[in-house]
């Protein structure tokens, strides 16, 4: 008896604790909790900005998937390393990428950063001189705010490159040619010369720095650029705009109260239909909303009405696995089994039906997650979360605190969903209803 | 209930639902969608109303511009701004230069001076295609994996039966995008697949009933009578999951913005004919394909 309190008291501490974690962030771990804004929305609960790119190369129209992807990726590690993290980039067409990047200030500047070639060149003498090294040979790229002479001057910031082994030929060939004719060689990033130094002497080195009265921003940002990688292709903004939330300011709030009172009412059925391992369902449940928050401010998940409405969703599939499980104890009840027994063999049987059922449902959010784009993604993510989570909570949590209930021998069936005429009416097949 | 066979009926089932299916090819015929417009194209304008718009001014807009095109076009209005300034951007399915004059001149009456229309424009549904046709990609494979999962899980013809009934499911909720007149957005993608995700379910708990009887009841009982049997076995649990989950989508719909409803009610739709097909089709579908494959 002392043993089972002690157990269910340890379950509904632990969702507490996971509810908290959720609730306020862990600091060492560096999460951020709801209260703080740790649950990161999608454009169309707070609007933000939208860009399309269109993706332009002169020698043809249309681009491969995997081409396309490439380019996904690339813009996703900028924005990413822009610190931009809610932002979604995704196919818009074969021949587009679509942007969204929830509330930031100057949408015009970040649609021509991101969207930026960022091919770094080397050229001899001007801007149209002869390329000698391209950003492909460049091993590294970083921002070093230091004396550029080394020789105890004033610190300033500079970006220091590494160059492979071609590179390092090319650059002392082109140097040793440029040297003492007071010809410049000129480092370009796209269209913009960022420095054009006049070359006294031949360079050998792997090593090499770009001066320029850089801000430390300005270096961070090149730096990053240049380690990132030009793009195999040019993009151009198609289109750049504000948007406010589609759904209007009240979306996100409503749902949530309809989710608050639509959990409390599925807890009041179960209880009134399943009694005891009802009970055991209401907290199994306030576990799965435990995790379910818990797991979208780990995944800083981008969370969308399609997303929400995924969560809604499993929030029944994680009462469905009870629903199952507990149908399946009254059975074994009415064929006159002990409540041990029949919860032992209802759980044992049940749960292959739970899992085939959440099986596809898996296999469903996987592919949606991977082959969709957009909100078709993050609805995957959501469901698959979802899916997990409610097995979960809905299988072992659930089968843990029904054993502890069980042990604190309760032997009477019309505490679990028996009613009383059945309760002393058995049924050998344990069928017709 | 004892009474009732679920697989005797099954004639009526599948006259009932023949006469549904023809009827809901009907009406998505003869009354069709409502596009939105980021779906199929259509006309959207800048309005600027000479102030940053507040969601009360958005309201009004709305309801102007409601009431000034044809009646079931669907209308979406979305603050936006740009370098330029903040305007209300209307986008309609369909939407005259006529039409769209008297909106803004409604809404110089309402704000004064300040508004400005800019002019309409034609937008085609070429930047969503690929949001289309990667969703549509997407459910292919998934109903092929899961059909390869029971079959694997299950057999062969319980795969086809219970993808036959997600079939039927998704098709009502097309249907009822139709008769409630429902904009069909990007959203529509996310009902389809909860739909395609949930009401696989109910069919695999009943058909997991069905493997375990199989092997519990022996050959001298009929197929059809394990069907039957299994169906009941699961009624309650096709029912009570069916509540649970209208519980809190059904909040959602009660309390939701428009835009939240327009979600939340296929998906209810979707989730009850969800329930029909599992109990009553499911079952007897696969009945039916055993019979007509494995003659013996």
């Amino acid at each position: 008896m002392k043993k089972s309190i002690s157990k269910i008291i340890l379950v509904v501490v632990a969702i507490a604790f996971i509810a908290s974690l959720a609730l306020y962030g862990f600091e060492p771990f560096k999460l951020t909790g709801i209260k703080e804004g740790g649950i990161k929305q999608g454009l169309d609960l707070v609007g933000g900005t939208s860009i399309v790119y269109d993706i332009v190369d002169d020698e043809k129209k249309s681009f491969s998937e995997e081409e396309v992807n490439l380019v996904i990726e690339m813009l996703r590690d900028r924005i990413d390393r822009r610190g931009y993290t809610e932002a979604t980039v995704s196919k818009y067409s074969d021949s587009q990428i679509l942007v969204e990047i929830p509330g930031i200030d100057d949408p015009d500047m970040a649609a021509k950063e991101i969207g930026t070639t960022a091919e770094l060149t080397f050229r001899k003498g001007g801007a149209d001189g002869e390329v000698v090294i391209t950003g492909t040979d460049v091993k590294k790229a970083t921002a070093v705010f230091d004396d550029p002479s080394g020789m105890g001057g004033v610190a300033q910031w500079f970006i220091e490159l590494e160059f492979n082994n071609s590179a390092r030929k090319a650059f002392s060939e082109a140097t040793a040619e440029l040297a003492g004719t007071g010809n410049p060689i000129s480092i370009m990033l796209d269209e913009d010369v960022i420095s054009s130094p006049i070359v006294n002497t031949r360079i050998d080195s792997t090593t090499c720095i770009i001066e320029g009265d850089f801000e430390a921003e300005d270096a961070q940002e090149l730096a990053e650029l240049i380690s990132a990688g030009k793009l195999p292709f040019k993009l151009d903004i198609a289109q750049v705009s504000h948007v406010g939330p589609t759904l209007g300011d009240r979306a996100l709030e409503t749902s949530l109260l309809a989710a608050v009172i639509g959990i409390i009412l599925v807890m009041i059925f179960m209880i009134v239909v399943y009694r005891i391992p009802g009970v055991v369902a209401s907290i199994a449940l306030c576990g799965y909303v435990a995790l379910i928050a818990f797991a979208l401010v780990l995944f800083k998940v981008n969370l969308t009405l399609p997303g929400i409405a995924g969560i809604i969703l499993t929030i029944g599939m994680a009462v469905d696995a009870n629903v199952v499980i507990y149908e399946r104890i009254k059975e074994e009840l009415a064929i006159g089994k002990t409540v041990k027994a029949a919860v032992k063999s209802g759980f044992n049987r049940a749960i292959i039906a739970v899992i085939d059922s959440n099986v596809t449902t898996i296999i469903a959010a996987l592919v949606l997650y991977f082959k969709g784009a957009g909100t078709v993604k993050g609805f995957g993510v959501t469901l698959g979360l979802g899916v997990v989570v409610s097995m979960i909570t809905a299988v072992f949590v659930s089968r843990f605190l029904l054993k502890a209930f069980v042990d604190m021998n309760i032997s009477n069936p019309w505490l679990f969903g028996v009613s009383k005429k059945k309760a002393s009416v058995e049924d050998v097949t344990g069928g017709d209803r | 209930m004892n009474k009732f066979s679920f697989t005797k009926n099954k004639k009526i089932f599948f006259i009932f639902t023949a006469v549904c299916i023809v009827l809901g090819i009907a009406v998505c015929i003869f009354k069709g969608f409502n596009w939105d417009v980021d779906f199929a194209g259509g006309a959207q304008a800048k309005l600027d109303i000479g102030k940053k718009p507040e969601s009360a001014e958005m309201k009004i807009v709305e309801q102007i511009a409601k009431d000034n095109v044809d009646k079931g076009v669907s209308i979406t209005v979305t603050p936006i701004g740009d370098s330029t300034g903040d305007y209300i951007l209307i986008k309609a399915n369909k939407m005259s230069t006529e039409q769209y004059d008297k909106i803004v001149s409604v809404a110089t009456d309402k704000f004064g001076e300040g508004v400005v229309g800019d002019e309409l424009q034609i937008v085609s549904p070429s930047v969503s295609s690929g949001l289309r046709k990667s969703a549509i990609i997407a459910t292919v494979i998934a109903v092929v994996l899961m059909l390869a999962y029971i079959a694997i899980r299950f057999k062969l013809l319980s795969a086809v039966a219970a993808v036959a009934c997600l079939i039927h499911d998704i098709f009502f909720v097309f249907v009822a995008y139709s008769v409630f007149d429902i904009p069909v957005n990007t959203n529509f993608i996310a009902v389809v697949l909860t739909i395609l995700g949930y009401s696989i379910n109910a069919t695999i708990i009943i058909f997991d009933r069905v493997r375990e009887n199989n092997k519990l009841m022996g050959k001298s009982v009929d197929f059809e009578e394990k069907v039957d049997r299994s169906i009941k076995q699961t009624l309650l649990r096709s029912l009570f999951t069916t509540i649970t989950t209208l519980l809190t989508i059904g909040m959602v719909y009660i309390l939701g913005v428009t835009s939240i409803k327009d979600f939340a009610l296929p998906l209810i739709v979707g989730i009850i004919v969800g329930l029909y097909s599992s109990v009553c089709l499911s079952g007897n579908l696969w009945c039916v394909l055993n019979k007509l494959f494995k003659k013996k």
